[in-house]
């Protein structure tokens, strides 16, 4: 019998919610907003405040005062992006240019056209690249993803309508970029191009639609390093982009990916730490329902609910009660939606957007505050600032997950999720949050006095070859033990030592299900970072071959040391044993800064004897003796050789620290005879090299 | 009175049992998941996005319906390598879904745009079959791009190559990676062309849309 009244409580629970959105606009006002300017009342339409913005009372994301933002519940008073004082102290993003790589954007829109960026649109529907640069960018009508976006970054603050952006005077540009593609077409070259421009920041509220791994596109991460390293006149352009949508809390599911937790690395476009990966938090401070997880994270933001039951966003629609978001969810309307709520008569905007697509944004909308207020920001420095003045949150149900796995990856006392963990340098981290949630004031704050050196960027690869210095080589026999809490494990020493910035892991394994395979990665400082969940969403069938993963959770610890991978099944069922095959260890990180005056490099090397040894009738793998009285003190030896006529064949490679080595030199093994210079130089534990290069002529005759 | 509050109570009952179905079995495609595909509603409806362009908007999953021992259909090519491991098959097309027709050949797999198919050795393809890559991992097809890549040519080579008579489709000056235009029937013929010159060439296998998160 009481199963009877459900609806009819749901019925008058949706009517209470339409009657306590109504609320007079003019309450709107809030911290940060200047006096009214301006009232005009008219008996058939809302109240209209000139001066400031009738929907900010219902951004919690800005504000949050426990409003319910057109939804049934309310949100947590304070938990938001603390910027009221940020706007106040005039910091609104004057100036910053962000580039919107979505759906489109309603250019037309009352709340965004004084910011946008004319004549600088993208829309890549075109199969003529010609075409893309300066055409309209104009959404169709299931495309008001875009608009929401952009309204999230940089609707325009103070003017008497709608919403408004984090960053309320930025200047945005849309790139109409999320489409299907043709076989005709590149969606390569579209996604390269859209990674290009005069633009300081990159907002990229989309990702993989695969249930697996992604295929890595190396020009992609090329890319993304030219574009952190040459735009903004070399500060580097921000590239900010969502963390993904894939988490469910119990064993489902979704897009056709069974059991699909969600894991950021599983997406190769999440794997460069060339990016900012942004998860998303709900209106009560804790982690939104759906955000992906993964140590790739670096920062999370509100992204919200669902909208109807618990708060979404409020951001610009496209105009219009006959399409956008507004119209989209017939069966379960919000009570903003249809033009019937008195504060979004004309469905100019939705309070149904959510995802870390919404996250994204805010996060956007906060480096470009920060760039205002210092425009000699890199892109390394924004990274830096936003995780050092991020807040930890969601603390009290720190390492308490347990693995919601179920049946056969249901592997006892493992837990799903290691919460936070504090790293060797101090630095909390959390595969749920990343650094913590967004904080405006903190990090606009500490852009203003910033003055911190993060030095030269670098990065254990080799330059000519593009090849890691770390890599296992083929593993044989590392077994990876069914349903066992132990796992495997497998070390690598770094002769690097880097201030950390990232790390990531290329692994393969010859697993058929690497699903039921968590995958860690454990410092020198016996730091353990979770790369990959059991029960990650990775499609059964998906193998991972080369396959790369990255963890910003050992941010500030030194490299230099031994690496560990360790590799636990959580499945009971196999009857095959599974292998480790190869994994690589690239560090990401910068030299620690030597004080003017107490630099000391090691001394330089005394003797050089090479032993060349044919391999096959074309190539020679180099065997070198080195005679060195300082080698205590030496970190690594690096060679470099050139060919008589001083072109590099090999560049600076480095090499573990061993009186002789015979590692056939990656990429450029291939010698034609001839005379060549080898030198070699020593690093020492502070990453100081030696001032003096020993050079030997050494010639090569190929039999 | 009575009549009319139970008809309201009967559609209110509806509404409910749809909100239950849908929270039960989100890949069901109910009406609200065909109406609210851009965003993430949690645990209500799937993120699938919208995917607009060329093709209409559909809000059908970008899910691959295989048929069994697929791998014993088709040839694979030893001489070309794909990225990944991912095999270019011989003697498998893909065409758009609208425009297969059975007589072209035995349906091997399908997705949200394509059909792919083993071509018939006595019919000339039509235009616009595209070859297609198979990636075993996944046990998935895909289309092979008509625009091929050509990586580490500088101006010159750009410029001989262009006046060569070749199509630019893009150029990235700073990766100093050329695509070229070709067309389905033509694109392994040219990805030939420029490894026989020894250019570092390379054919693209369509990327899945991306989706709004």
């Amino acid at each position: 019998m009481k199963m009877y009244w459900l609806p009819l409580a749901f019925f008058i629970l949706q009517s209470c919610v339409k009657d306590e959105g109504q609320l007079p606009v003019a309450a709107s006002l809030a911290p940060g907003d200047v006096a009214p300017t301006d009232v005009v009342e008219d008996s058939d339409a809302p109240v209209i405040v000139v001066g400031t913005d009738p929907l900010f009372a219902e951004s919690w994301h800005l504000l949050n005062t426990g409003q319910t933002s057109y939804s049934t519940n309310p949100g947590t008073a304070g938990e938001d992006v603390n910027i009221e004082e940020v706007h106040a102290l005039l910091h609104r993003g004057t100036g910053v240019r962000i580039a919107v790589s979505d759906t489109g954007v309603d250019t037309t829109h009352p709340d965004l056209d004084d910011n946008e960026i004319a004549d600088s649109h993208r829309n890549y529907i075109f199969s003529n690249s010609s075409d893309w640069h300066g055409a309209d960018p104009f959404p169709s009508d299931g495309e008001a993803h875009g608009t929401a976006v952009t309204g999230l970054i940089a609707a325009e603050g103070w003017n008497g309508v709608g919403s408004r952006g984090v960053a309320p005077e930025a200047l945005w540009s849309a790139f109409r970029y999320i489409q299907d593609y043709s076989p005709g077409t590149s969606s390569i070259a579209m996604q390269l191009d859209q990674m290009e421009g005069d633009f300081d920041i990159f907002n990229y509220s989309y990702g993989s639609s695969e249930c697996g791994f992604t295929t890595l596109v190396p020009s992609s991460h090329a890319k993304l390093l030219e574009g952190v390293t040459t735009l903004r006149s070399g500060k580097g352009a921000i590239y900010v982009q969502s963390a993904g949508n894939g988490f469910l809390a119990s064993n489902n599911t979704i897009l056709g990916c069974t059991g699909y937790y969600a894991n950021t690395n599983i997406d190769a476009e999440l794997t460069s730490p060339h990016k900012i990966i942004v998860g998303a938090i709900n209106a009560l401070g804790l982690k939104a329902s759906y955000s992906t997880p993964g140590s790739g994270i670096w920062v999370s933001a509100p992204g919200g609910e669902d909208g109807t039951t618990d708060p979404a966003m409020v951001t610009t629609d496209i105009q219009g009660c006959s399409q956008g978001l507004s119209i989209r969810n017939f069966l379960f309307p919000t009570a903003f939606d249809f033009g019937s709520h008195a504060d979004n008569l004309l469905c100019n905007y939705t309070n149904r957007m959510n995802g870390t697509s919404s996250a994204a944004p805010v996060v956007s909308g906060v480096i470009a505050l920060m760039l205002e207020a210092n425009s000699d920001l890199t892109f390394r420095d924004v990274k830096h600032i936003l995780a050092m003045t991020a807040d930890p949150i969601d603390l009290i149900a720190s390492n308490t997950l347990t693995h919601p796995g179920g049946g056969a990856l249901d592997l006892l006392t493992h837990t799903y999720d290691l919460r936070w963990t504090t790293n060797n340098a101090g630095r909390p981290f959390s595969n749920f949050y990343g650094f913590g949630r967004v904080n405006a004031e903190e990090a606009v704050n500490e852009a203003l006095i910033y003055s911190t050196d993060l030095g030269l960027y670098a990065r254990t690869i080799d330059p000519n070859s593009d090849l890691t210095y770390y890599d296992s080589g083929t593993l044989v026999g590392v077994t990876i033990p069914n349903n066992d809490f132990t796992g495997i494990v497998n070390s690598m020493t770094s002769f690097h030592n880097y201030i950390i910035e990232a790390v990531q892991v290329e692994f393969t394994t010859d697993h058929p299900k690497p699903r039921e395979l968590a995958v860690h990665l454990i410092s020198p400082a016996g730091i353990t970072s979770r790369l990959l969940n059991i029960n990650s969403g990775v499609d059964g069938n998906a193998i991972a071959t080369g396959t790369l993963l990255m963890t910003n959770a050992f941010y500030n610890e030194n490299s230099e040391g031994t690496w560990s991978i360790q590799l636990i099944d959580g499945s009971n069922t196999d009857v095959t044993a599974a292998s480790l095959t190869n994994w690589k260890l690239i560090i990401h990180g910068h030299k620690e800064p030597i004080p003017v005056g107490s630099e000391s490099p090691p001394t330089a090397i005394t003797g050089l004897a090479p032993d060349v040894t044919p391999s096959i009738s074309t190539t020679v793998s180099p065997l070198f003796t080195i005679t060195d009285p300082a080698n205590a003190s030496v970190l690594r030896y690096e060679v470099s050789i050139v060919d008589s006529s001083n072109n590099v064949v090999a560049d600076w490679y480095s090499i573990q620290n061993s009186m002789t080595f015979t590692t056939t030199l990656q990429g450029t093994n291939v010698f034609a005879d001839g005379t060549y210079t080898v030198k070699v130089r020593s690093v020492d534990i502070d990453e100081e090299v030696s001032t003096t290069e020993f050079s030997l002529a050494w010639t090569v005759d190929i039999p | 009175m009575k009549k009319y509050f139970l008809i309201v109570l009967f559609f209110v009952f509806l509404i409910m049992i749809n909100l239950w179905i849908a929270k039960e079995n989100p890949s069901e495609k109910t009406a609200e998941l065909l109406l609210t595909p851009l965003m993430r509603i949690a645990q209500k409806a799937p993120s699938d996005s919208i995917i607009t362009g060329r093709t209409p908007a559909s809000i059908v999953a970008a899910k691959t319906h295989h048929v069994p021992h697929v791998e014993n259909s088709f040839s694979p090519d030893p001489n070309v390598t794909l990225d990944r491991g991912q095999i270019l098959t011989l003697d498998l097309g893909a065409i758009p879904k609208n425009l297969y027709k059975p007589e072209m050949g035995e349906l091997i797999s399908e997705d949200k745009q394509y059909k792919y198919y083993k071509k018939s050795p006595t019919r000339d393809s039509p235009e616009g079959v595209h070859p297609v890559a198979y990636n075993p991992s996944k046990n998935r097809f895909r289309p092979i791009s008509s625009v091929v890549h050509l990586k580490n040519v500088n101006e010159g080579q750009r410029q001989e190559i262009l006046s060569a008579g070749f199509e630019e489709y893009y150029f990235d000056q700073k990766l100093k990676i050329l695509f070229i235009q070709t067309s389905a029937t033509e694109v392994l013929d040219v990805y030939q062309v420029f490894k026989d010159k020894g250019l570092s060439v390379h054919l693209e296998i369509l990327a899945l849309p991306l989706k709004a998160h």
